[in-house]
């Protein structure tokens, strides 16, 4: 079965402009990412990559070059139709987590079904997304409550209670010790075969790497497929 | 360590967005506080000065044997102004006429303060005299010209001279003090005294030196004065000189105080809000130190130089702030009075600085200790959420700081604890309403899949910003109600028409007469008895002068007691303990509660009076409350109506007389001649002037506590900055747009400010009946509107601030939560 293209991009190219000079982060970028499919980026620290994951989540435009996600060209789009883009497509994970401390976890949970509907069963999503990554016990916890691996636990039950069609992850288990990011690593990709959701982490860690389908340098601007075939 | 050092320290928390935002929240709360300190010291100044007019000076001594010329010299030497008195009853005669006038003979420096108003006939524009009589001249009431048949140019005889009326007396300035002058006054010149004979060492006369400084002067020559005081000799000033201006007065100020304190209640929580943030951003900074090797001593000592500069800093900028924002309302206080307020005093920059630093160690201070606290091992755990503060220690520096806060303000330790208590309990029943209406939204929500009230699931950033908000609209709302109530009531208390006239010495085969003639010129006044009575026994024991300290009681014991005897309790007085009499009672005597305090006795005491030779010993059988600034006819003690009533008596009314009607009262005078005319309305519009000043000057305080009550909904708002910043990023990165998240804000701040409208006016209205009742003496009932209107406003009010200050951060790119 032909697999759906949720990402495309051509040509694409990012510079700022400095005080003197136009600085170019990210140049002539090409990617396609099917459904289903996971791709790791990595790259040293200022190579751009948390710039690209940006650009192909669509929360910043390209200078140049054409992004295509879930079928439409985000280069047009204000930031409104990029946010109706994502809204109950597409899911993040965040190296600082990024959870609301005032909330509880499931609160947490339940925020990005809250923006899409009204229904009574929110809660019941929520708890169950919670409860597929270990932490039906620790529903009405604060989020400074919990352990750095459990919020991160949070943070994947939040990203996956949409079911989106994909997934970002920016560095994952960037601040987790080595077990905890394991049995995260080992949850994320669980849920992603399960739901089929596409991937795209960004990552220092080439063993996380690893196990992604398609691997992918990103080096002084420049997107360079690692090993395997494109 | 030095100085220098210190500096590049502070320079570098500097850095840090909340070390500003602390400052400027303490810049604007020590302006509030010295703009409010300048501003009621100046408007206080005013008030006393006008006070002292009132009076004729600083200060009075009086005895009824000349006075000591030492005194004045000493004053004189030490920078005051001095001028005499000698005050006397003689006959003056005409060859058809003769009456009973006061005689009041003046030095060439008189009046010191205040005004002698002269006219050349009665309802004409008066002028202000620049000297005194001359010699040979004499300036006399109106209604001395009545009983006498007098105009301008004729004579007059006193003693062994004769004088010439060369103007009519409208006022002077000391009129106020005797309230109760039976006879019409002359004005003469001290230098025409010996050729009249009138007075002799067995003469009945009043000796008063006055004394006009300020109060680097007048202090000091008080307390050289008062040790060398002869028995006779007596001193007056403010503080125990006019109960009528007095009550007003001391009113206002209390207001003004009150003023204060919320503005510094206000200024507080921002600064508590702040400090908070700012020391748990710090923990980091100082596990890094601890970890580092840095002693607990010298972090506290750090800590502490860094907060006494900012302190310092924030007292001198707020100060200068202060200093020119009192300037714009003393210059509109100006232009409605048409009078220029007196410079303020240094006093303010102290309470700015004062109250700079004890917000500073008394909001920080917790912090600080917790934070000294924090372990280096929390840097390798990553644990810095958890800086909670434990009520004890809370305890030990916030109530403390409250205190001193609310005292210098206040400056009344009695008063400064009631507020403080208020305030802890208010914060507590605040913090549990707010706790409570948060968790049933919450529950709301959840139990109805309310989507839009799902912002309130954060109950405890939502219990805050409610407990703020409704503590800053509480503190408006209070002020309002207690305003309203304050300025109605004063009005009520002194209608357009109130008496202006006080007729004494009715006698009683007139009385009927009376009634009818003034009936026919369309005035009217409810007539009491006055009977004159001598304080003879408390309880059996007899009293004398020596056996009292306090000059009032001195004072009370020195004069005869006017008694009265009624059945019917005036509106103007209250029975605060036992029975009033019923018309038909015979025995008993209903006092004054100040006048038993004072001389001590109370309900159930048997007091002994000599009335007219007899002695009268009764019970005490209800103690009053009187409004003196009511301008009716009052009376320490009154009898039962049926005791006294074989007794010699005369009547006392007052009657509010138009200014057209000058005349008809002069008329009634000649067909009564017994009768003595006191005209008060000169004293009412001095009272009035008063009561439009305070008026004023509560409005004016009114706008700063309205301003201060932004500054802290924009510092609640300001500390929640970057949290929200990161929440909106989160939320536009799972896809909600910028409609979506207007809609949230405006939802969770209008109804946080409904809400804290309706709980702020629900306590303001309680808590304002019973500051009204118990402070200024005023009946309030529960006022509905507060809550109502609260909520409205506080809606609106929050949800626009709110939508306001968060506004900026919509344009937050997402792309923040994945650089940092």
């Amino acid at each position: 079965m032909m697999k759906n293209l949720i990402l495309e991009t051509n040509a694409l190219t990012k510079s700022i402009p400095t005080s003197d000079k136009v600085l170019t982060i990210l140049t002539g970028i090409d990617l396609a990412v099917h459904s289903g499919e996971s791709v790791a980026i990595t790259g040293t620290s200022g190579s751009g990559k948390s710039t690209l994951l940006g650009l192909l989540a669509a929360l910043d435009t390209p200078t140049a070059g054409s992004i295509k996600l879930l079928g439409t060209e985000v280069g047009a789009l204000d930031e409104d139709q990029r946010a109706q883009l994502r809204l109950g497509k597409v899911g993040f994970v965040f190296q600082s987590f990024h959870l609301l401390d005032n909330l509880t976890a499931l609160e947490n949970v339940m925020l990005p079904l809250e923006l899409q509907t009204n229904d009574a069963i929110v809660r019941e999503r929520a708890t169950k997304a919670l409860q597929r990554v270990g932490l039906g016990e620790r529903l009405n916890h604060f989020p400074p409550q919990l352990s750095g691996g459990e919020q991160q636990r949070v943070a994947l039950a939040r990203a996956f209670v949409i079911e989106p069609e994909i997934l970002f992850a920016d560095e994952p288990t960037g601040n987790l010790d080595r077990a905890t990011g394991r049995d995260v690593e080992a949850l994320l990709f669980k849920l992603v075969q399960d739901q089929n959701t596409a991937l795209i982490m960004v990552t220092h860690d080439d063993e996380l790497a690893a196990r992604c389908q398609s691997h992918y340098h990103l080096n002084n601007g420049v997107l360079v497929k690692q090993g395997g075939v494109a | 360590m030095s100085l220098g050092y210190y500096w590049t320290l502070w320079k570098r928390r500097w850095r840090l967005p909340e070390m500003r935002l602390l400052l400027i929240a303490m810049i604007i709360s020590v302006a509030v506080v010295t703009a409010v300190g300048f501003f009621t010291d100046r408007v206080g100044t005013a008030m006393k000065a006008q006070a002292v007019e009132l009076m004729g000076g600083d200060l009075i001594v009086t005895s009824t044997r000349p006075l000591n010329d030492e005194y004045l010299k000493h004053a004189e030497q030490q920078g005051l102004k001095t001028a005499q008195m000698l005050k006397f009853s003689s006959m003056a005669s005409t060859a058809d006429a003769m009456q009973l006038v006061e005689v009041k003979a003046v030095s060439g420096t008189y009046p010191l303060k205040g005004e002698v108003r002269l006219a050349k006939a009665v309802g004409e524009p008066y002028t202000v005299a620049s000297t005194v009589p001359k010699a040979g001249e004499i300036w006399a009431e109106p209604a001395l010209m009545t009983m006498l048949d007098l105009k301008i140019g004729d004579q007059v005889e006193l003693g062994n001279s004769l004088f010439t009326v060369s103007e009519l007396l409208i006022q002077e300035p000391d009129r106020g003090t005797s309230f109760m002058q039976i006879s019409p006054v002359v004005l003469m010149n001290a230098v025409d005294v010996p050729a009249t004979g009138l007075v002799t060492h067995a003469s009945r006369a009043r000796y008063s030196q006055y004394y006009v400084g300020n109060t680097r002067t007048i202090e000091p020559f008080q307390t050289w004065l008062k040790p060398q005081l002869l028995p006779l000799e007596k001193i007056r000033t403010l503080d125990d000189g006019l109960p009528t201006v007095q009550e007003s007065l001391q009113r206002a100020m209390r207001f003004l105080g009150l003023s204060s304190l919320l503005s510094v209640i206000l200024a507080a929580t921002a600064i508590a809000l702040t400090s908070a943030s700012l020391v748990r951003r710090e923990t980091v900074a100082v596990a890094v130190s601890k970890a580092m090797g840095q002693s607990r001593q010298r972090l506290m000592r750090e800590q502490f130089v860094s907060l006494l500069m900012l302190a310092l800093l924030a007292a001198l900028i707020g100060s200068v702030l202060g200093y020119g924002l009192q300037f714009f309302l003393a210059d509109r206080l100006a232009e409605v009075i048409n009078e220029t307020l007196p410079p303020p005093t240094g006093r303010p920059i102290w309470l700015g600085f004062l109250t700079a630093v004890i917000l500073l160690l008394g909001f920080a201070l917790p912090y600080i200790g917790q934070l000294l606290n924090t372990e280096p091992v929390q840097i390798l755990q990553q644990r810095f959420n958890t800086l909670r503060v434990p009520l004890k220690v809370w305890l030990v520096t916030l109530v403390p700081a409250l205190y001193g806060l609310f005292w210098l303000q206040a400056q009344d330790a009695r008063l400064a604890l009631w507020i403080l208590l208020g305030l802890m309990v208010g914060l507590g029943v605040f913090w549990l309403a707010a706790l409570g209406l948060v968790k049933l939204v919450s529950y709301l929500s959840g139990r109805f899949s309310w989507r839009w009230l799902a912002v309130f699931r954060g109950a405890r950033r939502s219990v805050l910003l409610l407990v703020v908000f409704a503590t800053g609209f509480f503190s408006l709302l209070l002020l309002s109600t207690i305003r309203t109530d304050l300025v109605n009531r004063w009005e009520e208390s002194l209608p357009a028409n109130a008496p202006n006239q006080f007729l004494i010495n009715i006698q009683p085969q007139d009385k009927k007469g009376v009634v009818e003639v003034l009936k026919q010129r369309g005035m009217e006044g409810h007539f009491y008895p006055m009977i004159r009575g001598r304080l003879l026994e408390i309880n059996g024991k007899a009293i004398t002068q020596e056996q009292f300290e306090n000059p009032e009681a001195k004072q009370l014991l020195n004069r005869e007691f006017n008694l009265s005897s009624f059945a019917q309790l005036p509106d103007s007085n209250k029975v605060l303990e036992g029975q009033w009499f019923s018309s038909t009672s015979k025995e008993g005597f209903s006092i004054e509660k100040g006048v038993g305090k004072t001389l001590g006795f109370g309900l159930g005491d048997r007091l002994t009076f000599d009335i007219a030779g007899q002695r009268f010993e009764q019970p005490v059988t209800s103690v009053r409350e009187v409004k003196w600034d009511s301008l009716q006819p009052n009376f320490f003690v009154v009898a039962a109506p049926e005791l006294l009533s074989n007794l010699p008596h005369s009547f006392i009314t007052s009657i509010y007389l138009p200014k057209q009607n000058q005349n008809s009262l002069q008329q009634v005078i000649k067909l009564y001649p017994s009768i003595t005319a006191i005209d008060v309305s000169v004293i009412m519009e001095q009272i009035r002037s008063l009561i439009n000043r305070a008026t004023f000057a509560v409005q004016g305080i009114f706008l700063f506590t309205l301003v201060a009550g932004i500054v802290v909904l924009v510092a609640a708002l300001q500390s929640q900055r970057s949290e929200r910043q990161r929440e909106m990023a989160i939320l536009k990165s799972m896809g909600a747009s910028h409609t979506e998240l207007k809609r949230r804000i405006s939802i969770e701040f209008i109804v946080i400010g409904a809400l804290a409208g309706v709980l702020a006016g629900l306590i303001a209205s309680t808590l304002g009946s019973l500051l009204a009742f118990y402070l200024f003496d005023l009946v309030g009932a529960f006022n509905p509107w507060p809550p109502i209107l609260g909520a409205g406003a506080g809606a609106i009010l929050v949800g626009l601030s709110g939508f306001l200050s968060l506004r900026g951060l919509l344009n937050v790119p997402p792309m923040l939560l994945l650089k940092g």
